[in-house]
């Protein structure tokens, strides 16, 4: 009976820990480990940790990869079991609109403000005032 | 005794630092020169005091003075003597006395040079600069002291952490704040300038070497710490943005943003108060990342200090200098009316003026990203992650566009360009470019968009030298002709090359290291091989070794490929003293890439110990480093001209 168990086990055991991942899934296996972070260390992605969670989180994506999964689906994956907090990506939605968009917010502003700063000052240093004029025109009587 | 003298000067420096700040800012307004003298006079005074502070913190260090509790804390007797004396400022409470003694070593600088200066502008930013080192002394004094002793001293350290114990690590924080608060002074004198309602472009003009030394040190600084990073922490990669990463980058691309509009601002009279800006926000993020690094409000990887008080410490410096200058610019700031140099759509200037807003723009993007999860956490409640992802995917599309501007902005006139009679000098860099895009798309397959990053690469290096090809008149006039006026090229135009050059080859490295290296992770137990791409690794042997404060395990691993033979010997270390296991890797390559090896740990549980192995195969790595390198190199060259150091010209307009 023990015998049989561990048959069994190794049988299910068998498709996700003896096949390997071939090139393309490796590369994408390398990818998400370095997106997702170990949960103990510190701003370290479980690529490069050598904790025993990382090494657990490590196996995950590679269970995953062979399941089938996407990245998104991965990732996906992990935000619900181990918190959003593991994704070096952050995902977007309502929380990371702001931080998604915060590039062009700026570049936006920052158009406006050099638009503002650097074309007004010319065409106010190219038209005369009114009163600008008055005095140009004053001065130039003066002078005849 | 001297610990206690050491105290004593500090406090000195303190006092002597708010006269300072008095005699100037008062001797200018009050245009009374025998204050002007008395402040710079109290500078020397002040730099005699906290060297002296600085020299007796070194020397607790050097004799392990174990009364001291810096000491204790971040040495030990058998620790080498390069790490005993680096170990002064690899500590937080010794690395802001450093920063003082570079602060007030800026103000002397100041004081010493720039005898062309007018003496009341030059009072005033020593008096500023004065302010800035009374209120980071009084924070060393009352929240950091590194001099605080032990009542009841204990035999041995505690040792400095073991990842600090490297040669590079070592001169890489004192080039970080020679950049850092080279900066200080860069606002002191845009502060003086705004006091004074001078900004023009004889401010510029004296602005400029200070700006360009920060930024070559911070170019230094940043380098140093990136190989750092890559060697020692094993882990094949040199850029993580983390928070302290990015706290020394965000301050880098505001000065090279400033870098080149203060060449806008003294060559063209245009950008004044644009550059009197971001002269204030530069110094305002440096101050900023200190305060992020050194309050702890992100967990980050090198924060060696985690302390709230510090925090608020720091919080307040940066209110008081970034609001207080902000509020001066604010209220000065539109009655300058000296941006007289008008441009049209198509010019240097609007180049240059592009060039500033992408990098203003970059940076406040790190910014945004580096504190978004204090953010989440305030507002939403949710403990989010912004990791390297994120930055890699906004600030390569920024960089990008600057990239491409580039060699455009170096051929284009100023005030007037003709944009296609100059463009179309360049056209042989761009078809170069894309024929080397096309290259790299074939041979990188399925990886478009690296092949997009390599021609960007090719077109600022190619528009680089196509640049300072036109400079020398080559293919126009006789070859050794040209070679001669090669050799009285000024100093800034060499510098100008090597940066650009060195920024292409930067990218290209970057590239090429982020999408074409392998890596891959083994387990081998002794006398077994493994293939690796082109290589045949053997683990031969595994010996134990001792040095002076760490046991080590060295692994002696055969490395086969092709004909060559060689062995690298990646070292496990383990720092007794201190609990703290690091690697040491081993490399070797060429200027096609390096393979590199990293030791893990040993794994028992199957009989015969496997020993883990991190394989790397990093190509063009050496691009990466060699390409900021010579953007240092450039930094070095344009401080070298001597258009720098002589008078400058009295503004036009200037009644």
């Amino acid at each position: 009976m023990k015998k049989l168990i561990i048959a069994f086990l190794i049988f299910i055991a068998s498709p996700v820990f003896a096949q390997e991942l071939n090139p393309k899934q490796e590369e994408r296996y390398n990818a998400l480990g370095r997106e997702i972070r170990c949960v103990v260390c510190q701003s370290e992605p479980v690529a490069t940790s050598s904790a025993k969670i990382a090494i657990d989180m490590r196996d995950v994506i590679k269970e995953r990869i062979l399941a089938g999964d996407s990245d998104t689906q991965i990732r996906k994956y992990f935000a619900e079991h181990y918190g959003e907090y593991v994704l070096l990506r952050p995902q977007v939605n309502k929380v990371t609109y702001l931080l998604w968009l915060a590039p062009i917010f700026l570049l936006v502003f920052g158009v406006f403000f050099a638009m503002k700063n650097v074309t007004n000052k010319k065409l106010e240093e190219e038209t005369l005032s009114d009163e600008e004029l008055k005095q140009a025109e004053a001065i130039i009587k003066e002078l005849e | 005794m001297l610990v206690e003298i050491g105290h004593f000067s500090l406090v000195l420096v303190l006092s002597l630092s708010l006269v300072q700040a008095f005699l100037g800012l008062y001797g200018a307004s009050s245009r009374n020169i025998s204050l002007i003298n008395g402040a710079n006079r109290t500078v020397i005074l002040a730099f005699a005091a906290i060297l002296f502070a600085f020299m007796a913190l070194v020397y607790a260090h050097l004799v392990s003075d174990f009364s001291v509790k810096n000491v204790v804390e971040n040495s030990h007797t058998l620790k080498p003597l390069l790490y005993k004396i680096s170990g002064t400022w690899g500590n937080h409470e010794g690395s802001m006395l450093l920063w003082v003694l570079v602060s007030i070593g800026f103000a002397i600088a100041l004081v010493l040079r720039a005898k062309t200066l007018s003496p009341s502008l030059k009072a005033r930013a020593i008096g500023v600069q004065g302010l800035i080192s009374a209120a980071v002394v009084a924070y060393v004094i009352f929240a950091s002291n590194p001099f605080v002793r032990l009542i009841d001293p204990p035999f041995q350290g505690n040792d400095l952490n073991p990842l600090l114990q490297d040669p590079a690590l070592s001169i890489h924080p004192p080039f970080l704040y020679l950049g850092y608060v080279g900066l200080s002074l860069v606002f002191s004198l845009a502060i003086a300038a705004l006091l004074e309602g001078a900004v023009d472009a004889a401010w510029a003009r004296i602005l400029r070497p200070w700006v360009l030394a920060s930024w070559t040190f911070l170019t230094i600084g940043i380098l140093l710490g990136a190989y750092w990073a890559y060697y020692e922490l094993g882990w094949g990669g040199w850029w993580f943005w983390d928070p302290v990463e990015n706290a020394s980058f965000m301050p880098w691309l505001l000065a090279s943003a400033l870098l080149h509009s203060a060449i806008v601002t003294e060559k063209r009279g245009a950008l004044a108060s644009w550059t009197v800006l971001l002269a204030i926000l530069a110094f305002s993020l440096s101050l900023l990342g200190t305060f992020l690094v050194r309050s702890g409000v992100l967990t980050s990887v090198h924060a060696f200090a985690l302390d709230p008080k510090r925090g608020i410490f720091i919080l307040m410096i940066l209110g008081l200098f970034t609001g207080g200058g902000l509020l001066l610019y604010g209220l000065k700031g539109a009655s300058m009316g000296s941006d007289r140099g008008l441009f049209a759509i198509f010019s240097r200037e609007s180049t240059l003026v592009l060039n500033n807003l992408f990098l203003v723009v970059a940076s406040f993007t790190i910014l945004v990203g580096t504190l978004y999860p204090l953010l989440g956490e305030a507002i939403y409640g949710r403990a989010i992650s912004v990791g390297a992802p994120y930055f890699n995917a906004v600030f390569t599309p920024l960089m990008s566009i600057i990239l491409c501007i580039m060699p455009i902005a170096t051929f284009f006139t100023w005030k007037r360009a003709k944009p296609i009679e100059q463009g179309k000098k360049l056209i042989l860099s761009f078809g170069l470019a894309i024929v080397f895009g096309l290259i790299a798309a074939f041979l990188g397959k399925d990886k478009p968009m690296s092949a997009v990053g390599i021609a960007i690469g090719f077109w600022v290096i190619l528009g680089a030298i196509q640049e300072i090809s036109q400079k020398v008149g080559l293919g126009k006039i006789a070859f050794n002709q040209s070679m001669k006026r090669f050799d009285n090229l000024r100093g800034s135009n060499i510098g100008m090359f090597l940066a650009h050059f060195g920024i292409g080859i930067f990218v290209i490295g970057a590239v090429v290291q982020m999408n074409f290296s392998q890596e891959n992770t083994i387990a081998l137990g002794v006398g077994e091989s493994a293939k690796f791409g082109n290589y045949e690794v053997t683990l031969n042997q595994i010996t134990s070794e001792e040095g002076p404060n760490f046991y080590s395990d060295v692994a002696h691993i055969k490395v086969k490929t092709g004909a060559l033979n060689y062995t690298l010997k990646p070292e496990r270390r383990y720092y007794p003293a201190a609990k703290m296991p690091t690697t040491e890797v081993s490399r070797k390559g060429n200027i096609g890439g390096e393979l590199y090896i990293a030791l893990g740990e040993p794994n028992f549980t199957t009989g015969q110990p496997k020993w883990t192995l991190r394989l790397y195969y990093n190509r063009f790595i050496g691009w990466v480093f060699g390409g900021v390198l010579l953007v240092a190199i450039g930094g070095l060259f344009s401080l070298s001209d001597r258009g720098l150091r002589i008078g400058a010209p009295k503004a036009k307009g200037v009644a």
